[in-house]
């Protein structure tokens, strides 16, 4: 039987409820303690990944209760994976938390902010794994709250309107989710993701008009969540107003889970070939497009570093809703490289961009000028993780962009090609501006010389595993993409 | 020597891409070390085409390829046939002697050591490039390069110089990503992405092989600096260092061509071995895309000429003669793709012009530079009466000048000679319409003849038009590296056969060109017939006419009308697309969308319950 996520959640839950006890004037303790138990998580996560390729799929029925009774967990191979990734990329983002945010809260509010970022993870693992309409929701209002608290916690006063916005809007996606819940429960009488599956095709049948408003209220709710361009505008503000870690956390994983949760909506519960002749994935693929290029065009006219690459965080999400509506496993498989490829890259640049203030307090893009000199090793990373974004082979955003592109022309749909053409082309336009500022446009009489930038260690090494990470799964990408394909063709497509 | 042989044959491009990391990584370090860094740099590049050259008679047998599995998820692979082999060690010649040269311009106080940063990171690029066999690690090392020359423009760290520079990445970086829709476009519908045997499939694929194709040449194109593409070199030629221009227009430009041989050879040809009784339809895709090819060729020369003769500015004016001499190439190439298995002439008249060009251009652009270090003058008009004060750079200045207009005895003549009958075989063997692409061809040709004699004399010959006895004469060092290549250019032209049979021949026979043709009408051939020398007199004479022509009735003081300029219309709508229209959106729209999120929100709800209620009553 497969224990370790509960072990995972309940280890989660526990010491978010311990960590108020640790005495934060001895802050190498808290440190400590966040460590050991972030690293013990990633062990769990690891464990139960070969548990699960050793023994196959099972089920986790809560209280033993039958599965139309009771809460039951699906511990799959995909979702197994995407958990795993979730958890080590918040290992890296943590790590660099523990010297960044003395930068921007009172030591008083560290505790409260590593409870918080505790249950958004104990959240986050629950709403990868749950097989149950019902819990779906719990875990997203928990994720929301938490979500928007890592935000407010900084306490000035764009950051409270900021959460204030970002609360409000996911609120009206969870009711908008929880209507769509209420309307399949109304006809089937089930919430276990199976059992709806099973009865999908009487449904259809029976009851269309309540399975398309069903369908059309839950995915407009995750699209707010996910924020599919136009939806997205709560984006730019929180992300970018957040404390770096917070919005590296955001941009990189949050956003991400509901995009898996619309991906385990459309297999497990409606099935593709409901979603096919609604025709939700030609209305997907269209409001993909439009945010792939309106989001690079809202990028290009930014000013503040950390509000573009917010913008530029749409954009990506985009690209993975165009993956998504192929509804072919190739298209799967290219979405979830995408994610896990953006979820480093994107954390790279937040973490970079966090670097940076953190030093020098600069945020305009107008004062990046020679910026590679007096942070080099910062601005490798941040000049790599924008090249893999641009397409530059060698990084794993280039191949991300290169098993997308194949899915989508393995799909039938060549001209979507012209997008990522498009979308890649105005990535560069806002990305190597950056790029050339820092390296090519020092002052030679300040800045003359290269010199390592004196950073905390636990930033530096963050920064330079995420840069391994990099470009190790661009010249080895099947390290990642031979488990993401097994698992998908689990998935049956 | 075996074992060094095997060493060789097995690990030749991880020692290139190692050694040359290792030293790239090296010249920051270097410090105020001139001569340290001078050291590395050169040796290094000496060290890598000696090695390369030693592979020649492994080469001369059959494509040496190295096989480097699991990297991309794919496996990446070099491969050394016998044109990558010429082209590399031609790459490693440009760029020591440009390097030899670049010494004398490249001041100290001027980021001495970025320079030759990217200087090497540029020719390890370049390598990667040539050596590649399979399309992404092409598209790897192409990428690096277009970066990596970036970094070369912008040296004088001008607001020009950032200008010219962006507009030639942002193109390049579009290239990239036309070349890289056509590698995916490629690999999708032919299920595989490597290089051997995507003929066979190539010629079934249907309408989208056409779309593969204009992407490829697109993209390349723009790096060739093909019309209507090209517009970025005069540019940006007119702010990068001489060193610079010598090094694009010797070598880099002519990466873009390879790159359109390269694709058009293996996607075209396939493997020739294998004569299916279907070959009809195989040469049909073959002959329309190369029929394409010759007329953006000849589009190419004509434009360049054109614009060079209407050109005072030296750098501008080479600038546009590369964009001219790569239609050449383009148009070579085209008839190699034209007439099929026929077609040996047109590849090796467009691989030797390859090689002569980048030997003359280079030579003339150093011949620039000494001129600018003395003068400080680019405008050809204001110069003039040089000859008297620095003979021998007149003298080498002539060598170059008899090079690019093809005067026989000298390396232009050669390959322009292949080039010449390459057209007229389209011709003959082909469609009859290509005969005016062989008139325009003498016209260009004349035309370049006139360019050159108005540079020479309005630089060399004459009177002063300021009074230059005052300067000091002192190019003592830039005559080794232009010295070099004056001898390249006579020795060539002097023995034409040399090249063509020990490089050429064997690489058009190992690509599987018929071989009857190649014996019928390359082998052994004689440059120095007389149909060939008499023609030359024509269009110098006619070069003469129109030069005294334009001078007398001040015909090449006119511009083109504004409307024609294609950066206008091309780039500076893009540009605007993608400068004023962000920010006009973000000024704009941003806040009204921020603040208008419930909004947003309750009309996509009420058209959603609008959709579903009028469908439910359908």
């Amino acid at each position: 039987m497969n224990q370790y996520p509960i072990m995972m959640m309940v280890l989660m839950l526990a010491s978010a409820a311990l960590i108020p006890i640790v005495n934060v004037k001895f802050k190498q303790h808290l440190h400590a303690f966040i460590m050991i138990v972030m690293s013990a998580l990633v062990l769990l996560g690891i464990f139960n990944v070969k548990h699960v390729i050793a023994f196959g799929e099972s089920y986790i029925n809560f209280g033993g209760y039958r599965a139309s009774i009771g809460i039951e967990f699906y511990i799959s191979q995909l979702s197994s994976l995407f958990v795993l990734f979730v958890i080590v990329l918040s290992w890296i983002i943590i790590l660099y938390s523990l010297k960044d945010m003395d930068h921007h809260i009172a030591n008083s509010k560290l505790k409260s902010y590593y409870t918080l970022v505790f249950l958004m993870l104990f959240a986050l693992i629950g709403l990868s794994f749950t097989f149950d309409m019902f819990n779906m929701y719990v875990f997203m209002e928990i994720l929301s709250l938490t979500s928007a608290a890592i935000i407010s916690i900084k306490d000035k006063r764009e950051n409270i309107l900021a959460s204030f916005r970002y609360l409000l809007l996911n609120t009206i996606g969870s009711l908008s989710i929880l209507f769509g819940i209420a309307l399949l429960y109304m006809v089937s009488g089930h919430l276990n993701m199976g059992e709806l599956y099973r009865s999908m095709s009487t449904l259809i049948e029976l009851y269309p008009m309540n399975l398309l408003l069903a369908i059309g209220f839950m995915f407009m709710g995750l699209a707010i969540k996910s924020a599919m361009f136009p939806m997205h505008v709560w984006l730019p503000d929180a992300h970018s107003t957040a404390p770096s870690p917070s919005s590296a956390l955001l941009s990189g994983i949050v956003v991400k889970v509901y995009i898996f949760t619309v991906i385990k909506l459309m297999v497990y519960v409606f099935g593709v070939d409901v979603i096919r002749t609604l025709q939700i994935d030609v209305a997907i693929s269209i409001l993909a497009v439009v945010g792939m290029i309106m989001g690079s065009i809202f990028a290009i006219g930014q000013k503040d570093i950390k509000r573009m690459l917010a913008y530029s965080s749409v954009a990506q999400i985009g690209y993975m809703f165009l993956g998504l509506s192929l509804l072919t496993s190739a298209g799967i498989a290219a979405v979830m490289f995408h994610i896990i490829t953006h979820g480093i890259i994107k954390s790279a640049l937040f973490l970079s961009a966090g670097s940076i203030i953190y030093k020098t307090d600069i945020r305009d893009l107008r004062q990046f000028n020679g910026m590679g000199y007096t942070m080099p090793l910062t601005m490798a990373v941040f000049s790599v993780a924008a090249l893999g974004l641009i397409g530059i082979p060698g990084i794993n955003g280039f191949m991300s962009k290169v098993y997308l592109s194949l899915a989508i022309v393995d799909g039938g749909q060549p001209l979507l090609l012209g997008a990522i053409l498009v979308s890649s082309y105005l990535n560069a336009v806002y990305y190597l501006p950056i790029i050339i500022n820092s390296f090519l446009r020092n002052d030679p009489v300040s800045q003359p010389n290269m010199i390592a930038e004196k950073l905390p260690n636990v930033m530096i090494a963050s920064m330079l595993v995420l840069l391994l990470a990099m470009i190790v799964t661009g010249f080895y990408p099947q390290l990642f993409m031979r488990s993401i394909e097994s698992a998908v063709a689990f998935l049956g497509l | 020597m075996n074992f060094f042989e095997a060493t060789l044959l097995l690990w030749l491009p991880l020692i290139i891409i190692g050694f040359g990391l290792f030293d790239i990584i090296l010249i920051p370090l270097t410090g105020n070390h001139t001569t340290a860094r001078k050291v590395s740099v050169g040796s290094f590049i000496i060290f890598t085409t000696l090695l390369i050259s030693f592979t020649y008679s492994s080469v001369i047998n059959e494509p040496i390829i190295y096989a480097f599995e699991n990297i991309f998820g794919l496996g990446i692979y070099f491969k050394i046939d016998l044109l990558s082999y010429i082209m590399m060690i031609f790459a490693g010649v440009m760029f020591i002697v440009v390097g030899l040269f670049s010494f004398n311009e490249i001041k100290p106080h001027e980021h001495k050591r970025t320079f030759y940063f990217f200087y090497l990171l540029t020719y390890v690029a370049t390598i990667g490039t040539l050596m590649a066999g399979d399309m992404l690690s092409f598209f790897l090392f192409f990428e690096i390069m277009t970066f990596s020359t970036y970094g070369l423009i912008v040296h004088y760290r001008k607001e020009s110089s950032y200008e010219a520079a962006n507009e030639y990445v942002y193109l390049g970086v579009l290239g990239g990503l036309s070349i890289l829709s056509g590698i995916i476009l490629l690999a999708a519908y032919a299920g595989t992405l490597e290089w051997v045997n995507l003929g066979e499939r190539f010629y079934v694929m249907g309408n989208v092989k056409y779309v593969i194709a204009a992407l490829f040449v697109l993209g390349f194109g723009i790096k060739a600096g093909m019309v209507p593409v090209h517009f970025w070199i005069p540019k940006v030629y007119k702010e990068a260092p001489f060193s610079v221009n010598a090094l694009s227009s010797g070598i880099l430009t002519k990466v873009g061509a390879y790159g359109i041989l390269r694709v058009a050879s293996v996607l075209l040809f396939g493997d020739l071995s294998i004569r299916a009784f279907d070959d009809v339809w195989r040469w049909a895709t073959s002959l329309q895309i190369g029929a394409v090819l010759i007329w953006l060729g000849i589009i190419t020369m004509i434009t360049g000429v054109m614009l060079a003769l209407m050109e005072e500015n030296i750098k501008k004016m080479l600038g546009y003669h590369s964009v001219s001499q790569m239609g050449y190439i383009i148009m070579g190439i085209g008839v190699a793709a034209y007439l099929g298995l026929d077609g040996a002439m047109g590849y090796a008249g467009a691989v030797y012009h390859m090689i002569n060009h980048g030997l003359f251009k280079a030579l003339l652009f150093m011949v620039a530079a000494v001129v600018y270090f003395h003068t400080k003058e680019t405008n050809m008009y204001r110069l003039g009466g040089l000859a008297k004060k620095m003979p021998l750079l007149a003298f080498v200045a002539l060598i170059a000048v008899l090079g690019i207009t093809g005067m026989p005895f000298f390396n232009g003549f050669a390959s322009k000679s292949l080039l010449h009958h390459a057209i007229v075989e389209a011709y003959e063997y082909g469609h009859a319409s290509f005969i005016y692409a062989e008139y325009l061809f003498m016209i260009v040709s004349a035309g370049t003849v006139a360019s050159f004699v108005k540079l020479f004399s309005f630089v060399f010959l004459g009177k002063a038009t300021r009074s230059y006895d005052m300067i000091k004469v002192d190019y003592q060092k830039t005559m080794i590296p232009m010295g070099i290549l004056a001898v390249l250019i006579t020795l060539i032209g002097f023995f034409p056969g040399v090249l063509l049979n020990s490089f050429l021949i064997p690489s058009v026979t190992a690509i599987g060109y018929a071989p009857e043709f190649i014996e019928k009408y390359l082998l052994g051939i004689n440059f120095f017939n007389f149909t060939d020398l008499t023609t030359m007199i024509y269009i110098y004479i006619g070069g003469f006419v129109i030069y005294f022509v334009g001078v007398k009735y001040h015909l090449f003081h006119h511009y083109l009308p504004s409307w024609l300029n294609i950066e206008k219309i091309l780039y500076k709508p893009v540009n605007y697309f993608c400068e004023q229209f962000p920010s006009l959106c973000v000024i704009r729209y941003e806040k009204p969308m921020v603040l208008g999120d419930v909004f947003i929100y309750v009309v996509l709800l009420t058209v959603l319950l609008l959709v579903l209620v009028i469908r439910g009553f359908g």
